[in-house]
């Protein structure tokens, strides 16, 4: 028999219809965000690989040259090698520095009672200022003649150092300016803190298990998720370090704070061979990356995971 | 193992009998422990029931060294332990949420504090398998905290207590988080953990269940005092104040309040408030009662009788009915406007709205003067035999 009969065939298609628009509707809900995506984020990402393989001057001709760019960063660049020894150094001192000074700076809040609503606020205060502020005031600090270091270092007789014109204090310099703005990593921290039971301290305490102790085996592993966190951005915005280098000193003197950014950033807009920048944020890129998961694997050591089972751990759940 | 060491008996007097003094603890100026006086004997288990804030679990955490008092000492043994460190206390506690640190194993769990004190590896390992031994959680000892059961984790809480092999267990809520086939479950494990340790053990619960069924003497505590401090028949045959006489026994007690309309001697005659007709009750000889003042007749609901309306002391209506199979819950609102509740048999023929009749037995009343205070009044010979029993138990 004939199943067909008059105005099935729209009656389908309405269904259709109405299937493609309920698949379709919440990718239209997300479309901004897509778009945003791929025009800011995914399209500038593909755009900046695809530069780097080429000879890519700002005015003029491009030119396809391969690994060439990479070759030569590699092995005929001294400044390359340089600057990311700087950055490197930069990164050794400020990645732990910043992160024990936001633990003790969030112990220390987490225990006060006293006003800790407004040491929380001025803590914090520094890291939402804007970069360039910040390298306003910290110019100012660090001035040699009005400087407020050097004039409170006067007042306990000591002749403050030239600190921006001092190769080697330079970069110790832009190291205490970075760390002014510690207090998102220890906001989160503090977070953390707050998030541990205090019945596992007060079970502790009764067990005879001294203070020591308790920070080492209680805190400390219960805040590794927060700390594998604030270890990687750390490693991350090191690596990023250029608005405060680029505003305080500009890289010198003689050249002892050219970090890798910068270097990316003159190749770019100074010497305006896109090609060879775009080389080199994919060099920044490859070595965040490595170290990232570097220490990713590294933390399985450390970190635990509350909902995370390991094969170690027993033979399943009870 | 049978009995942990502080407890074997040495004859030289009590190793672990807790004496408090004029305990005093406030938060601010909210006062938590109003003078708290209490003599626990060695090896006793006694529970600290009371509601929500009523001041139990300060007190127990005062026990223990986790709050700084206000007044008064704790005794353990011959030891004053009221400005002692927690560590020094010779104590162990149990926690409500177990407090088990989630990333070390059960093991680890188990010999951390043990190990931080400087103990030998060998000793750690002894304690260690003797309490997964007595708990049965020897397989469990490579898991995390996160692999085990409620009920698993409450026995390895447990287990961190027993390692320590303390004078004094102080357990706090420590079966509140179970569901209640395991509470019941966990609960015969303690009675007998208990009964084999032979330890002293402290218990805070709201749950009179857990409070009657575990304990050797029960602490009822209200509003930061101790209400009364007795055996747990005690407490339900003999409640020395109104307080204790609706807190304990569920359904609770009903009260009717009352007017003395003479004493002749030892025998009450009441009547008004909410009577409908008069009752007569003994009380102990030497028992005065002011005439002026109202008391209070407590009455249990299982204790009620229904009865024709000649016999009646009370009056109401059947507001709902709840069946639950071997017995059914009547309440009942009386025509002075207080409710009131009987137990009568599951297949008892009441229904809703319907008018009921009670009697109230005089020898099941208990009496309260109009401060709340219980009236002596003597016991059936038979209860009062099984509560000698009890007390002597507890001598023993």
């Amino acid at each position: 028999m004939d199943m067909t009969y008059a105005g099935a065939e729209p009656k389908m298609a309405r269904r259709k219809r109405s299937a493609i628009a309920r698949h379709a509707a919440p990718y239209l809900f997300i479309s901004p965000w897509i778009l945003g995506f791929l025009f800011f984020t995914l399209g500038p990402l593909v755009f900046s690989l695809t530069m780097s393989f080429y000879d890519w001057p700002v005015v003029g001709e491009r030119t396809f040259v391969g690994l060439d760019n990479y070759r030569t960063m590699i092995s005929d660049d001294p400044q390359f090698w340089e600057s990311l020894w700087i950055t490197v150094k930069f990164a050794a001192i400020y990645v732990p520095f910043n992160i024990v000074m936001s633990f003790l700076l969030a112990m220390m809040l987490h225990n006060i009672t006293f006003a800790s609503g407004f040491f929380r606020t001025a803590f914090y205060l520094p890291s939402v200022i804007s970069g360039v502020a910040l390298v306003t005031i910290w110019s100012w600090i660090y001035s040699k003649e009005y400087g407020l270091l050097n004039f409170m270092l006067s007042l306990v007789g000591i002749d403050g150092p030239n600190w921006l014109g001092d190769p080697n204090l330079a970069i110790v310099a832009i190291i205490i300016a970075s760390l002014w703005g510690l207090g998102g990593t220890m906001l989160i921290l503090l977070t953390g803190l707050k998030a541990i039971p205090k019945e596992l301290y007060e079970a502790a305490t009764v067990s005879g298990v001294p203070g020591w102790a308790q920070m080492l085996f209680i805190t400390l592993p219960m805040l590794g998720p927060m700390l594998l966190f604030t270890f990687i951005t750390s490693i991350i915005s090191a690596f990023q370090q250029l608005t405060i280098a680029l505003l305080l000193t500009k890289g010198g003197p003689l050249g002892s704070t050219y970090f890798f950014a910068m270097y990316i950033y003159d190749n770019a807009f100074k010497y305006f061979d896109m090609g060879y920048a775009a080389a080199g944020s994919w060099v920044m890129f490859i070595i965040v990356l490595a170290l990232s998961l570097g220490v990713m694997r590294w933390s399985a050591a450390w970190v635990y995971y509350e909902g995370e089972v390991r094969q170690n751990d027993g033979d399943g759940h009870a | 193992m049978s009995r942990l060491p502080h407890c074997s008996p040495s004859g030289e007097g009590p190793l672990a009998a807790i004496r408090i003094e004029n305990l005093r603890k406030g938060f601010g100026s909210l006062e938590v422990l109003k003078g708290i006086n209490l003599d626990i004997a060695d090896g006793e288990f006694v529970c600290f029931l009371g509601p929500s804030g009523c001041g139990k679990s300060t007190l127990l955490r005062s026990i223990a060294g986790l709050e700084e008092l206000d007044s008064g000492s704790i005794h353990l043994g011959d030891r004053d332990i009221t400005d002692l460190r927690s560590a020094k206390r010779d104590i162990a506690m149990v926690f409500q949420n177990y407090a088990l640190y989630p990333h070390m194993n059960v093991r680890k769990n188990l010999s951390f504090g043990l190990a931080l004190n400087g103990m030998k590896r060998d000793e750690i390992d002894r304690r260690v398998d003797n309490a997964a031994d007595i708990l049965r959680i020897s397989e469990l000892l490579h898991r995390k905290p996160r692999q085990l059961s409620g009920g698993q984790r409450q026995r390895v809480a447990i287990g961190r207590a027993i390692v320590r092999e303390p004078k004094l267990f102080l357990l706090d809520e420590p079966l509140s988080n179970l569901d209640a086939g395991l509470r019941v479950t966990m609960r015969v494990e303690l009675a007998a953990l208990h009964e084999r340790l032979g330890v002293t053990m402290i218990y805070v619960t709201h749950d009179q269940v857990e409070a009657m069924t575990l304990s050797d003497r029960v602490v009822v505590l209200d509003k930061g005092k101790v209400s009364q401090f007795g055996t747990p028949l005690e407490l339900f045959y003999q409640p020395a104040n109104l307080f204790v006489a609706g807190f304990i026994g569920s359904p609770r007690m009903n009260f009717v309040t009352a007017n003395l309309v003479r004493q002749d001697r030892s025998e009450l005659t009441l009547s008004g408030g909410g009577l409908v007709r008069e009752l007569s009750l003994e009380t102990l000889s030497s028992t005065v009662v002011a005439k002026e003042k109202p008391v209070t007749i407590g009455i249990r609901p299982d204790k009620l009788e229904l009865v024709s309306p000649e016999e009646a002391h009370l009056v109401g209506d059947v507001r709902l009915v709840e069946r639950l199979g071997t017995e059914s819950h009547v309440h009942i609102a009386l025509e002075n406007g207080s409710d009131m509740t009987a137990v009568v048999r599951g297949t008892h023929p009441v229904s809703n709205r319907e008018r009921i009749h009670l009697r109230i037995p005089a020898e099941h009343c208990h009496l309260f003067d109009a401060d709340g205070k219980a009236i002596a009044r003597a016991l059936d010979p038979e209860t009062q035999m099984l509560i000698n029993q009890e007390k002597s138990k507890r001598v023993a």
